[in-house]
This record gives structure tokens, sequence and C-alpha cells, in this order.
């Protein structure tokens, strides 16, 4: 099983004063600490954004890109055109934000597991309208 | 990861090591044009070392005490806001 991280776990993750960092700590585990997480090239610039925006130093935001970047926990994964082109179906399917429907082209590509605390995102293929055959599992986190 | 065709014939092995152990794609350029790629097959499920688990953990609990005196917020909304 190939887990999906989403920017927003991310963050919640390593910070005890977020409303759901329990969640996100919880969700983090569901992933076994032998494995990576796949994540989208651009969840580097989400996480320096969220922590830039968020006043931590800049010492320290150098420290996770590059942790993110050449680390062994995570395995980046190009927008290559297979990527873009599922990304672009979602988009018209589900109406989504460009950077939701990355996490979720990815996920389908790998036939892997998102892990999201966005209930958006959670949602947005289960909408009546979404035309798009999903071929991955999205964690609702008040289940897991 | 961009790298001139001299810095790769010079580090084949060291390029070849990053593309395996991250899945990063090497584009390698001629003229500073992008001409190239290198990158590793089959290499999405390596399993991280005994070192490796240590490293990660070590980081995790580093950074988490660095912003452990924060304001309450939400990282949901955060991200929201990025992408908005």
């Amino acid at each position: 099983m190939k887990f999906i991280l989403d920017a927003s776990v991310y963050i919640s993750f390593y910070s005890p004063t977020e409303s759901r960092h329990e969640t996100a700590k919880k969700l983090w585990s569901l992933c076994p600490e032998r494995e990576a997480f796949h994540v989208p090239q651009i969840f580097t610039l989400e996480v320096l954004s969220a922590f830039a925006r968020r006043q931590v130093d800049l010492e320290s935001i150098s420290e996770q890109e590059s942790f993110i970047n050449t680390g062994p926990k995570f395995t980046l994964h190009p927008l290559n055109p297979q990527i873009m082109a599922t990304a672009s179906t979602i988009i018209k399917s589900a109406r989504l934000r460009s950077a939701d429907a990355l996490y979720l082209a990815l996920t389908h590509e790998l036939q892997g597991t998102l892990l999201t605390l966005d209930n958006e995102l959670i949602h947005s293929l289960s909408r009546k309208d979404s035309r798009f055959e999903f071929n991955g599992l999205i964690v609702d986190p008040i289940k897991a | 990861m961009i790298a001139s065709l001299s810095e790769v014939k010079s580090k084949l092995s060291e390029f070849i090591r990053i593309s395996k152990s991250k899945g990063e794609v090497i584009v390698i350029t001629v003229d500073s044009v992008p001409t190239a790629e290198l990158k590793a097959i089959n290499n999405v499920d390596r399993q991280l070392t005994d070192a490796e688990v240590v490293m990660v953990k070590s980081f995790v609990e580093g950074f988490r005490s660095k912003l452990s005196k924060q304001e309450p917020f939400s990282a949901v909304e955060l991200i929201q806001e990025g992408r908005r």
C-alpha cells in the first residue's frame, strides 16, 4: 500500500498547537515507519509556504526543504504528463482546485491511499456530479 | 534535480545513487539546455534502513519542539489559503 500525504497533515503533525494535531499523528502512523510517503512535487513548496506564513525562521524552513527533498521519508513525484492529464480530468469532473487535483491524481495513479485533514478534499469525488472513477482510497480521519 | 552533462559524467555513481534512493529524475543539460533525463527503475518501494528511521524520528521530534509554543491555528485553512 502506498500512502500519499497531504500538506495539511504534514503541517499539523509538526505543530502541537494545531487544532487537529493528534489526528494528524494518527494519520501519519498509518504509514509503516520503514516506508516513504508519496507526494507530488508541489508538496515541498506548499509546506515551505505554510511554515513561512507561520513566521517559522528561515533556517528551520531550509531544514524542512532538505528533509523533504533529499531525506528518505518522501518520494517526490514530478508532474509528468500522466499526472497532469489525470489532474485535468479530475478538475473537470469534480471542480477542484489545481493542487487538490494533483494529490488525487497521484493517489489514483499509484492506486494508493490519500491521508488528508481536508474535508472538502475527502468528499470531493463522492459529490453527485463527480463523474471520475477514482482508483484509490481516501482515509476519513473521523474513522481512522 | 538539474545537472550539466560534464557534472553527470564526473559524478555518475552519485547521481544514480540519488535517483535510486529518492526516485528523483536528473535533468541533464547540454550548453544549459535541458536535453536528457536520468532516472532509476522501480525505486519507489525501497524500505528505510534502521539509521534512516532513527534520523526521521529525531528530525520530527526536534522540529516539533520548535513549534510547540505557536499560537493555535488550523492547518487545513492554512493550506487552503495557499491553494486559493
